[in-house]
């Protein structure tokens, strides 16, 4: 479709609000998305459950477009394309095979954990957990052991997709990592995490903020926390373990 | 009276998780909040990250009050760093370790069951 067309299209669907309009944006571009997918296809995860999801990308880039910027619309939708496609594997991806009635379980265990602390003002023990969800207590500590198998972010992918390099909070200066001793053990270890890890250990280790408390403060739940903590614990730890860093 | 749950596990970082998973089990049946058994774990794998020698050993005590965890040995220094003590002082209530004899340590990690911090 030329860009013309693509453009008249998108003044329909939204300036008008005619829905085929953006359909048809749909389709024409699924190609695009098609092509963004494959490139994440071998992963662990159905090619087509991939185009799926850069679907979703592809229907809020539409959804957000802004026609005052004049860009082409497929220079807008790729990074959310892929950063749904990415935000999927985060979701949906672990380190190790884990059955999937685990995963089901870890999932709704994970959500159960955020909403009964935001209802009980408290971290639930696993005898409510396990209530709540209808299981009983060893399956949920066995799912609740997988989930740890489930794959953190990587270290070098940015934490706001629109804003690359970009974690919002406070300065480095402001959470107190500079008053860590510079020859310290850990100051090293913490040099080799990337600036969201290193926040987060700042947060619990430094700040003494729980878990819930940086979930709550850098946007993501608190297994997520437990698992960037577990995570950059192992970093530091590879750290500190070679020779030129130990000396 | 107090509960013991003792393991004695090959030292590395592949039987780690067999800890964590008992200390789970004994937490749950404690009734400790998750984020708690969660912190007793996280503690329990950073002090094994010191473990030296062929085998290790975790013993748990359940008290009316707390949880300990003795493990070791450890090597000597184990908190010899300021920050690497910081890491286990944030997540457990109390850290002792056993004065230093044939060159190793033994880590003492206290967790009150009053609920997470």
């Amino acid at each position: 479709m030329a860009s013309d067309d693509q453009r008249a299209l998108l003044v329909a669907y939204l300036q008008e609000g005619d829905a085929r309009a953006r359909d048809r944006l749909v389709e024409d571009m699924m190609p695009l998305v098609r092509s963004l997918a494959n490139r994440y296809a071998g992963r662990g995860e159905p090619t087509e459950d991939l185009v799926q999801v850069g679907a979703i990308g592809l229907v809020k880039a539409i959804d957000r477009f802004e026609l005052e910027k004049g860009v082409e619309l497929s220079t807008y939708a790729v990074p959310t394309i892929v950063g749904e496609i990415r935000r999927h594997f985060r979701d949906r991806t672990w380190a190790i095979h884990v059955p999937r009635r685990l995963k089901e379980l870890s999932m709704r265990l994970a959500r159960m954990r955020d909403e009964l602390s935001a209802e009980l003002g408290r971290s639930p023990t696993v005898a409510e957990l396990a209530e709540a969800v209808g299981v009983d207590e060893e399956e949920a500590i066995d799912a609740l052991e997988a989930s740890k198998a489930y794959a953190p972010r990587s270290l070098d992918q940015p934490y706001d997709e629109d804003e690359p390099g970009r974690v919002p909070g406070l300065a480095d200066e402001e959470l107190g990592y500079e008053s860590l001793e510079r020859g310290s053990v850990v100051r090293q270890g913490l040099d080799a995490l990337d600036e969201r890890e290193r926040r987060i250990i700042v947060l619990r280790f430094l700040r003494g903020m729980s878990q819930s408390e940086i979930a709550a403060e850098v946007g993501i739940s608190q297994m997520h926390v437990s698992r960037l903590l577990r995570k950059a614990l192992e970093v530091m730890r590879g750290r500190l373990e070679e020779p030129e860093v130990t000396a | 009276m107090n509960d013991v749950v003792s393991l004695t596990l090959p030292t590395g970082p592949g039987w780690t998780g067999v800890a964590e998973l008992v200390l789970a089990g004994l937490g749950a049946r404690l009734d400790l909040p998750y984020d708690r058994i969660d912190e007793l774990q996280l503690a329990t794998r950073a002090a094994l990250s010191d473990a030296v020698g062929p085998d290790v050993r975790v013993d748990a005590t359940a008290g009316p009050d707390a949880v300990d965890v003795r493990l070791g040995p450890l090597v000597a220094d184990a908190a010899a760093d300021p920050g690497r003590r910081r890491v286990l002082d944030a997540l457990a209530d109390r850290v002792e370790l056993d004065p230093v004899e044939d060159g190793v340590t033994w880590a003492v990690l206290t967790f009150a069951r009053g609920g997470a911090r």
